[in-house]
C-alpha cells in the first residue's frame, strides 16, 4: 500500500528541477516496495493511490499527473505478472483534495478477502469528480499559467 | 512546398539507423523543416542522418538537465527559434516484476521520464520566450493502453509521459502551444533488440501476426507522418491528444 501521490503544486513552466526530483523519489520507492513486497510472496495486495489528475489533467497539478499515472500502470503490469503468486495489484483515485476516508474505505474493501478477483482496477473514490469537467478553468491556479 | 518550410524542429533519440527518431526527422525534413537531430550516442549515423537532410547533428543526454538547456540554446543560435519538438529518446528492458534491478529502473525513468520532462520543459519555456505557437510531441506507446509483463518501467514511464502531456497540453494552451503524443506498437528499433520476441524469430512472427494491418511492423517513417500532422496546420485544433500508429496491434487479437 503506498500514496496518496503528493507533490508539488505549481504551474508547469515554473517547476523546478527539485520539484521534479521529489517526485520521481516517491514513486521510485513506491514502486521498488511493491517489488520487494512482492518477491517470493504466495498471497498479498498492492494497492497505489494515485492522483485525480492523473486520468484527466488538472492545471498546476502536472506532478501529481505523471506520478499518478506510473503507479497506475506500475499496478496494472504487477497485476499480470503477480496473479500467479495470488498477489492483487490496484490502484485507488483521490479527490483533487483527497478525503482520507473515502480512500481508506475502497483500500479497505481491495485488501479484502471480498477483493480476490479484483485486479488491476482503477476505482475513483472522490465522489465523483473525475466525472465532471474541472480541468478548466483549474482550481488550483488563479489565472492560466 | 513542404507543410513545415521554413520551421525549425528538433528531434531527440534520433540517429539510430532503425530508430522512430530517424523517421521523424526525416519526414520533418521531407515537408521543409530544419531539423536539429539529437542523440547521446550514435554519432556517426547522427552525422550521417544530418547531412542527408540537410540538418545539424547535436549530442546530449535528455536525462541531464543541463545539457538540454544548453541544446535548446545552441539549436535555437544555429537554426532559429523552435517551432516543433520530438521529445522521442527512449529505453527499455525486459525483467520479470520481482527482478526489476534499481539499476534499470533509475536508468528508464532517466531516460523516458525525466528526458521527457525535461525536453518538454525546455522546449515550451524556449517557445514562450520567442512567442511561437509551437508544437511538442512526445513518443509514448501502445503501453498506455494496455499493460505488458516484463515491462512494468518502461510502461509506466510512457504512461508518465501521456499525463505529461496532457497537463502541458492544458497549460500551454494560452501560449499557443500544442503538445500531444503518438503510440508506436512494434517497431524493429535498436529499442526492441533486447526483448524476448526479437530474440526468438517464432515468438516474433507470432506477435507480428496478431496486427491487423499487413502483419508487420511500423515503417519508422510511419511515425514520422504521424508528428508531421501533429506539427503542421493540420494540427492546428489538436491538444493533448493521442494517436496510435501500430497497425492495429492494440485492437487486435492476442494469442
Amino acid at each position: 500500500m503506498s500514496g496518496p501521490v503528493e507533490a508539488q503544486r505549481s504551474p508547469f513552466l515554473e517547476l523546478q528541477q527539485s520539484d521534479w526530483d521529489a517526485m520521481v523519489a516517491e514513486l521510485r520507492s513506491a514502486f521498488l516496495g511493491a517489488r520487494d513486497y512482492a518477491r517470493g510472496r504466495q498471497g498479498g495486495r498492492i494497492v497505489f493511490v494515485s492522483a485525480a489528475a492523473a486520468a484527466r489533467p488538472i492545471a498546476g497539478a502536472a506532478l501529481e499527473a505523471v506520478a499518478g499515472a506510473f503507479l497506475t500502470t506500475t499496478a496494472q503490469v504487477a497485476a499480470v505478472e503477480l496473479a500467479e503468486q495470488g498477489i492483487t495489484a490496484n490502484v485507488v483515485v483521490p479527490a483533487l483534495e483527497p478525503d482520507a476516508q473515502a480512500v481508506d474505505a475502497v483500500v479497505g474493501f481491495l485488501v479484502s478477502d471480498d477483493a480476490r478477483g479484483v485486479t488491476g482496477a482503477v476505482i475513483a473514490a472522490d465522489g465523483g469528480f473525475s466525472i465532471t469537467k474541472q480541468s478548466t478553468p483549474s482550481p488550483l491556479l488563479d489565472e492560466p499559467a | 512546398m513542404g507543410r513545415l518550410d521554413g520551421r525549425v524542429a528538433l528531434v531527440t533519440g534520433a540517429a539510430h539507423e532503425r530508430g522512430i527518431g530517424r523517421g521523424i526527422v526525416r519526414e520533418l525534413a521531407a515537408e521543409g523543416a530544419s531539423v536539429a537531430v539529437v542523440d547521446v550516442a550514435h554519432e556517426e549515423m547522427g552525422e550521417a542522418l544530418a547531412a542527408e537532410v540537410g540538418g545539424r547533428f547535436y549530442p546530449a543526454d535528455v536525462s541531464d538537465r543541463g545539457q538540454v538547456d544548453e541544446l535548446v540554446e545552441r539549436v535555437e543560435s544555429d537554426l532559429g527559434p523552435l517551432d516543433v519538438v520530438a521529445s522521442n529518446a527512449g529505453v527499455a528492458d525486459w525483467q520479470p516484476f520481482t527482478e526489476i534491478t534499481d539499476e534499470s529502473f533509475d536508468r528508464i525513468v532517466a531516460v523516458n521520464l525525466t528526458g521527457a520532462f525535461n525536453v518538454g520543459q525546455a522546449s515550451a519555456k524556449a517557445m514562450v520566450r520567442s512567442g511561437r505557437p509551437g508544437r511538442i510531441v512526445f513518443t509514448s506507446s501502445v503501453h498506455v493502453q494496455m499493460p505488458f509483463a516484463t515491462m512494468a518501467v518502461y510502461g509506466a514511464t510512457k504512461q508518465g509521459v501521456r499525463a505529461l502531456c496532457e497537463a502541458m497540453a492544458v497549460e500551454l494552451a494560452p501560449h499557443g502551444i500544442r503538445v500531444n503524443h503518438i503510440g508506436p506498437g512494434w517497431v524493429l528499433s535498436a529499442l526492441n533488440d533486447p526483448s524476448p520476441a526479437v530474440a526468438d524469430p517464432e515468438e516474433l512472427k507470432k506477435s507480428l501476426a496478431t496486427i491487423p494491418i499487413e502483419q508487420r511492423p511500423a515503417d519508422p517513417r510511419e511515425l514520422g507522418r504521424a508528428v508531421v500532422y501533429f506539427a503542421s496546420s493540420d494540427g492546428d485544433y489538436v491538444t493533448g491528444e493521442y494517436l496510435r500508429v501500430d497497425g492495429g496491434f492494440v485492437v487486435g487479437t492476442f494469442s
